[in-house]
């Protein structure tokens, strides 16, 4: 057993207990742990985006942009010199520095005015910066998504590719002649994989399906998707379970060694 | 019998902690071996990063913060000592704000593992930051940061997280965008693994590799039916597989073995519950009949 001397592992470790103690009952000690927590992680996030998204992003290239046009060449070059900057930033490779400024400025001023949200006389002003925002991130993500979700997964549910390379569909009358030639497991699965996931996606879209009654042949189909969903699930939670150990697990390890050394 | 199967109908929730907790510390102090099987998630993703290009890095996305460590650092730690193993260069950025401080310590801490492994062993080889690793930092702006990386990487990060230009670090000066790395490599307990698909394997074809929470596990599935995703490492059983491949007895394979153990409780703690039900519940009926 080798206690720990760093006091950083013992500020760790006793949080870790205050937190756990919730586990008897609330307490004011786990109370302290969440609320440091939570001011903690506040103040190193906006450490964190200041150092390196307003100054490398915003301030330096504002700056530098500011100096090339108040300054006269030799000046701006001893400048950047002396502070350190041996490339201009992006933003000033490929525009004048006027433009640059108003390119940086612009979105600095479209964030500020989200702030507008804290006086309500002039709250609305904020929904032109979430109307650019959720455009443009609308713009980004339609196309791609689009093409990840539902076209890819809709190929996925028809085809797959082999590992020769060749596209071979997802019903395979090839992988049962296999698995009629050589019974065994292996085989077994590969011929029977493909229908399933077939079985599965239909059936289950067929419990999504409320523009019909669940009669009949789609009724029957909805309840395997069911069948489906709940195997899901089940796995889902297993996986959830296994999750949660884990948590537990590595604090335990860090408890155990690198707060009391006594399992390596 | 009866009386002790209905107390367990209303044990204290506190026992169970009790015990779960008394498994780990035991199972962590006095570990036992256990056998770990492969899946071929695991297989796939591991042996990408063990065919890779010697001069195409792999991209790794430290994408986590501090409240899934437990599962997602052991795979972190053996994906970058493999690489380095492999002599295959690490790009290294994160998509997270949390991530930066673990990123760095993760990659200096196996960078100095392995130099002193090469020291004990006589082997004349040192892992340098700038030669075989480069740190890039924290970028805002998910998509774009990634769909940037797919034009030219020195947009995005012109700089790594010391304040090095990229073009002064010498593993960076024939690397501009993913047609120049071997892999993506993604670690996180978020939904961010589907942007690297949607926005970097998608557009480049560059293979996707994700190491995730096992609570986000079964999201990804289908991705590594339809191929966008090459390889998944899974929860800390991903981890201790990709261990077990290396050879490498890492956090992972210590945890599996306590995780191994708390199921095992779960499971009888599950079973005793269900006992007691159905055993009192059979007792409740005839009661109620012999009163009818």
């Amino acid at each position: 057993m080798e206690l720990a001397t760093d006091i950083w592992v013992w500020v760790a470790a006793i949080l870790t207990l205050f937190v756990y103690s919730f586990l008897i009952k609330d307490n004011p000690l786990y109370k302290f742990a969440e609320h440091a927590m939570g001011g903690l992680g506040v103040g190193y996030w906006t450490a964190v985006l200041f150092y390196n998204v307003i100054i490398p992003d915003f301030w330096e290239p504002l700056t530098i942009a500011i100096r090339k046009l108040s300054m006269t060449p030799q000046n701006f070059d001893a400048f950047m010199a002396r502070e350190g900057f041996s490339q201009m930033p992006q933003i000033m490779q490929d525009f004048s520095p006027g433009v640059s400024i108003l390119l940086l400025l612009l979105p600095a001023i479209i964030g500020l005015l989200l702030f507008t949200r804290y006086i309500p006389k002039i709250a609305w002003i904020s929904r032109f910066s979430l109307a650019f925002y959720l455009g443009a991130a609308s713009g980004i993500a339609i196309p791609n998504t689009f093409q990840t979700r539902i076209l890819e997964q809709l190929r996925g549910t028809i085809v797959q590719d082999a590992p020769d390379g060749s596209v071979v569909p997802l019903f395979s009358f090839d992988a049962w002649r296999d698995f009629f030639a050589a019974p065994g497991i292996e085989t077994f699965f590969d011929a029977i994989s493909g229908p399933l996931l077939i079985l599965g996606v239909v059936c289950t879209l067929s419990y999504f399906f409320f523009s019909k009654e669940h009669k009949g042949i789609l009724g029957g189909m909805a309840r395997i998707g069911i069948w489906f969903l709940m195997i899901g699930f089940g796995a889902s939670f297993g996986y959830t379970v296994m999750g949660r150990v884990s948590l537990l697990i590595g604090r335990v390890q860090f408890l155990l060694t690198d707060w009391l050394g006594v399992a390596g | 019998m009866k009386k002790l199967l209905q107390k367990l109908l209303v044990l204290d929730r506190r026992w169970i902690f009790l015990v779960i907790g008394l498994v780990v510390i035991i199972a962590l102090v006095a570990p036992c071996t256990t056998s770990i099987g492969i899946t071929t998630p695991v297989q796939s993703f591991y042996d990408i990063i063990d065919n890779a290009e010697k001069d195409k890095p792999v991209l790794v996305s430290f994408d986590l913060g501090p409240s899934t460590l437990p599962e997602l650092e052991p795979m972190l730690r053996a994906v970058v000592r493999h690489a380095f193993l492999n002599d295959v260069q690490i790009i290294a950025t994160a998509m997270l704000i949390q991530a930066p401080g673990i990123a760095e310590r993760i990659l200096v801490e196996v960078t100095e593992e392995l130099n002193e492994e090469f020291e004990d062993q006589g082997i004349d080889r040192r892992i340098e930051m700038g030669k075989d690793w480069v740190f890039l930092g924290f970028r805002a702006g998910v998509a774009a940061v990634m769909l940037g990386i797919g034009e030219e990487i020195r947009n995005v990060y012109p700089t790594d997280y010391y304040g090095t230009y990229l073009d002064d670090v010498p593993m960076m000066q024939n690397i501009h965008n993913y047609y120049d790395m071997s892999a993506v490599v993604t670690v996180s307990g978020t939904q961010i693994p589907e942007s690297w698909v949607m926005y970097a394997g998608g557009p480049s074809g560059v293979p996707v590799l994700v190491g995730v929470t096992a609570v986000m596990a079964p999201n990804f599935y289908a991705y590594l039916q339809t191929g966008q995703m090459a390889g998944m490492l899974g929860g800390l059983k991903g981890a201790s597989e990709y261990e077990r491949l290396m050879d490498y007895d890492g956090m992972a394979t210590k945890g599996m073995i306590a995780q191994l153990w708390v199921h095992v409780t779960i499971v009888i703690f599950i079973l005793l519950g269900n006992v007691a039900y159905f055993v009192t519940r059979s007792g409740k009926k005839k009661r109620l009949s012999v009163q009818r």
